[in-house]
């Protein structure tokens, strides 16, 4: 059979293309036009449109292959990733009536479906697709090293295959410790949910979801994170935390995902406070400080130390999108470590500038009747008053820059005063 | 809207392993004999090679492209206009406006799997059919309409290249284009044709063709929603007969797909010609397409509780036109509600067969602030076209108006049984009445506008 390849169609220049980006950097075959073969064979599945090819391979290798080969090196990407990407226009319809948008098998393949409608200047699609490919490589790292086996104890009993069940809500599947319905399904597609939601969807969407799951299940949740994270270490020496930063890198500087502090804030996933603390942040040192807001603490240390308190540091704890907590440490002649909790009324407009003001609900809690105390709240009212009578501009510090400080600190900065701001830890 | 794993890989690659082995072991003993005798002449090799070059070079040596068409199995016929080069296809079809005015190119090749067989291998105007989102073209979730982007040889002939589809086994003909038809279809002439027809069919019903050796009319009806073309007729032994195909636009009229035959003539083509649809027998023949002022079908077939019409019905006043027994009795009761002070005026009548044992006749009438409806209500049979009433009941607002609806009662209590049948006007502006005929004086009916 000699002549077997007599149907060979000839190169484009897409295909010329896709040789030097992909197959010949990465060793990877993209499959884009239609065969029956490399899908299930029963089913009608629509071919990829043409335009739509390059796109998708640009995706795969910003948000994937690139990702991983910065994170974890050029061996592990050319060891582990795929051989064969398949692409198809349309989904592949289950009978239960769900629809598959991507599988892989034998390590080797992975197959994305319905990419003819994606619009790869929307970033919710992007990244949607781009969490199909980070869920089915997850499966492929799982068929060279099994998914440990406390994963699958920490929601035994939950699993159901039939999760297109209507009894099976979202709001359900989360309160049991589940990233998404699908995750229920099995372990191994839990653990793949779990892995492609920290990098796609991010950690503070993973936190906010987890706290929402209520305390069992966002235990579980939060369990199975860290057992994720712990894979990659252990069998991979990948450092997840980084693979999601650049994963986030990417969508926010390729395909503007909007990944800002206020966005976060607006969508009340900002659950951690920012910890401001001049005497022992070293990144103080490391980053500088701002002059104007010295001058602010300062004044704050002048007036607690009028009646011999000492104001240790402070932290700003958003308890939703409209409302935070500034929440001073200190201590007085007698005891160290006090509290003094103000609340703020915050108001987002839509350019994101935030303006603040103090309120007072009467929360009878140990740290809120200590503001009141009139001498703590003097010593408190020069960074009360400097919440109050500014504009603010939050955002994450550095955040476009090295991802050593990427969502690791948040700032306030006084809006066209660029020298006048106070970041803190997150 | 989720992810699934193929969970059944290693079953079959295991499969696959073996089937390799197997194909290895019979390739190490073929392997040992110098010379393998053929059964024909040519190798296996050479033969496939040969089939697929035959429909390369066929595909690629119409200067003009080509007129296609194709069917689908759960909707009608599509067509298309394409021109090939040696990397892509270039089309427009008839799916919809944006199809038959913009071009789409996508690749193609030609694969051997047991036939050689062309494959849209990237996105087009065909794959919409076989798309198995309804949100592209219609159709059911998973199947679309029930088409392929794969088509399998069958046979040239001439100027045309004949092909299959790969699972619904729906026929792909291409034909060679002329210079002029290429100009057609990728102009807008093509897009005006589609208009056309469509607004014919949309503006006349009632149509039919008359056949030799048929008495009755044949109705055609044309789907547009399905793209799919129906002959409805009784035929001489007064059975209610159906003949469906598929059509599909072309630059010129449309093309019925092979099979659209009755009483032994086969119906290929059809275009609008001097204001009239014209049908084109494969001989040659013309049938004209010609409008009837009532529907094909004789009205006891459509009559029915749940059938096309299920009510006559009168408003204001009777349609004109039409002489009958009936007018005289709807008269007198009108001049009797006009004598009531304050005086009154009949609303509407309405006969309705409400279900399949019961028939109401419904009258409304007014005093210029409140509408009183009156009910009457019969059991009924219907027979070859027949109806008897019987066993009639009156509600309150019948009873207390009986002065005045005294006539009307009598007829349908006294004037059965009745014979179903249209009612022509002499006004030719007033279509679409049935009406109720005494058996015992044909001159004598109840008539009013059929409705669903």
């Amino acid at each position: 059979m000699s002549k077997y390849l007599a149907d060979l169609p000839e190169k484009t220049e897409l295909d010329n293309w896709i040789t030097q980006n992909l197959t010949n950097p990465y060793n990877i075959e993209l499959v884009y036009r239609f065969d029956r073969n490399l899908t299930d064979q029963g089913k009608d599945i629509a071919p990829i449109k043409l335009e739509k090819v390059k796109p998708t391979a640009e995706a795969i290798l910003n948000i994937f292959l690139k990702a991983y080969e910065k994170v974890a090196g050029a061996a592990f990407i050319k060891t582990y990733t795929p051989k064969q990407f398949v692409l198809y226009g349309s989904p592949s319809y289950n009978s239960n009536g769900s629809i598959t948008l991507g599988t892989a098998d034998g390590g080797r393949r992975v197959v994305l479906y319905e990419l003819n409608d994606l619009d790869f200047s929307n970033a919710a699609q992007v990244s949607r697709k781009m969490r199909t490919i980070h869920h089915e490589f997850t499966h492929i790292l799982n068929q060279m090293i099994a998914i440990p086996p406390e994963f699958r104890q920490v929601s035994k009993g939950d699993y159901d295959e039939d999760w297109t069940n209507a009894n099976n809500t979202e709001a359900l599947a989360r309160s049991m410790g589940f990233v998404s319905r699908y995750a229920r399904s099995q372990y191994t597609e839990d653990f793949a949910e779990v892995t492609a939601h920290l990098l796609i969807e991010g950690q503070h969407w993973y936190d906010a979801w987890a706290k929402a799951a209520g305390a069992d299940g966002g235990a579980k949740l939060k369990r199975k994170e860290a057992l994720v994270v712990d894979y990659f270490k252990q069998y991979f020496n990948i450092d997840f935390r980084s693979l999601q930063h650049e994963v986030a890198r990417v969508l926010e500087t390729v395909y503007n995902a909007d990944k800002s502090f206020i966005e976060y804030l607006k969508k009340g996933q900002i659950l951690q406070p920012l910890i401001v603390d001049f005497a022992n942040g070293l990144h103080y040192d490391e980053y500088g400080k701002s002059a104007k807001f010295d001058e602010v603490w300062n004044d704050v240390m002048t007036s607690f130390g009028a009646s011999g308190r000492v104001p240790l540091y402070f932290r700003i704890e958003f308890k939703s999108s409209n409302v935070m907590t500034l929440q001073f440490v200190y201590n007085s002649t007698t005891s160290s470590g006090l509290e003094a909790w103000y609340d703020f009324n915050m108001n987002i407009n839509s350019d994101g500038d935030v303006t603040l003001t103090y309120f007072d609900d009467g929360n009878t809690a140990t740290a809120y009747s200590n503001g009141r105390n009139s001498a703590v709240k003097t010593g408190a009212t020069p960074l009360i008053n400097y919440f109050n009578e500014n504009v603010f501009n939050l955002s994450w510090m550095n955040y476009q820059g090295t991802t050593n400080t990427y969502n690791k600190f948040a700032g306030f900065s006084v809006k066209d005063e660029p020298d006048n701001y106070f970041y803190g830890k997150y | 809207m989720n992810q699934t794993i193929i969970s059944m890989a290693n079953t079959k690659m295991k499969l696959m392993k073996q089937l390799i082995y197997l194909i290895a072991t019979a390739f190490l003993f073929a392997g040992c004999k110098k010379e393998v005798p053929h059964f024909f002449e040519e190798s296996p090799d050479d033969r496939m090679a040969a089939r697929i070059s035959e429909l390369k070079t066929g595909l690629l040596s119409a200067p003009n492209g080509w007129k296609a068409h194709l069917t689908t199995s759960a909707k009608g016929g599509y067509g298309f206009y394409m021109q090939f080069s040696p990397t892509e296809v270039t089309m427009v079809g008839d799916l919809n406006e944006t199809t038959a005015t913009q071009p789409q190119s996508s690749t193609w090749r030609i694969k051997w799997v047991m036939y050689p067989t062309l494959i849209f291998d990237t996105y087009n105007y065909i794959a919409m059919l076989q798309d198995p989102t309804p949100a592209t073209y219609g159709g059911n979730a998973g199947s679309g309409l029930q088409s392929d982007v794969e088509f399998e040889y069958q046979y040239s002939n001439g100027d045309t290249i004949v092909l299959r589809g790969f699972k619904y086994r729906n026929y792909f003909i291409l034909v060679k284009a002329t210079a002029e038809e290429k100009n057609r279809y990728l102009s807008n002439a093509y897009k005006d044709n589609i208009e056309a027809i469509n607004d014919f069919f949309t503006n006349n019903s009632n149509n039919y063709i008359e056949l030799p050796g048929l008495n009755n009319k044949v109705e055609l009806v044309f789907d547009k929603s399905t793209k799919t073309v129906k002959f409805q007729y009784v035929d001489n032994e007064d059975n209610v007969k159906q003949v469906s195909g598929k059509y599909n636009f072309e630059d010129v009229g449309v093309n019925f797909a092979a099979g659209f035959t009755l009483g032994g003539v086969t119906f290929v083509k059809g275009k609008l010609e001097d204001g009239k649809f014209v049908l084109y027998a494969a001989d040659g023949t013309k049938y004209i397409v010609n409008q009837s002022p009532n529907p094909i079908l004789p009205m006891s077939m459509l009559f029915a509780y749940n059938g096309t019409y299920k009510e006559l019905y009168i408003g204001s006043s009777l349609a004109p036109g039409v002489t009958s027994g009936w007018n005289a009795v709807y008269n007198a009761s009108v001049t009797k509600f006009a004598a009531m002070n304050p005086t009154r005026t009949l609303v509407d009548i309405r006969f309705i067969l409400t279900n399949s044992t019961k028939a109401t006749v419904t009258i409304r009438n007014s005093n210029g602030t409140t509408t009183y409806t009156a009910n009457a209500t019969y059991d009924y049979t219907y027979d070859n076209g027949v109806i008897t009433l019987s066993n009639p009941s009156y509600d309150g607002n019948w009873t207390a108006r009986v002065a005045q609806l005294i006539d009307i009662q009598n007829y349908f209590e006294s004037g059965g049984p009745f014979r179903v049948d249209y009612v022509t006007s002499t006004d030719p502006s007033v279509t679409g009445l049935g009406g109720l005929y005494r058996v015992a004086d044909a001159t004598s009916f109840f008539y009013g506008t059929l409705r669903k």
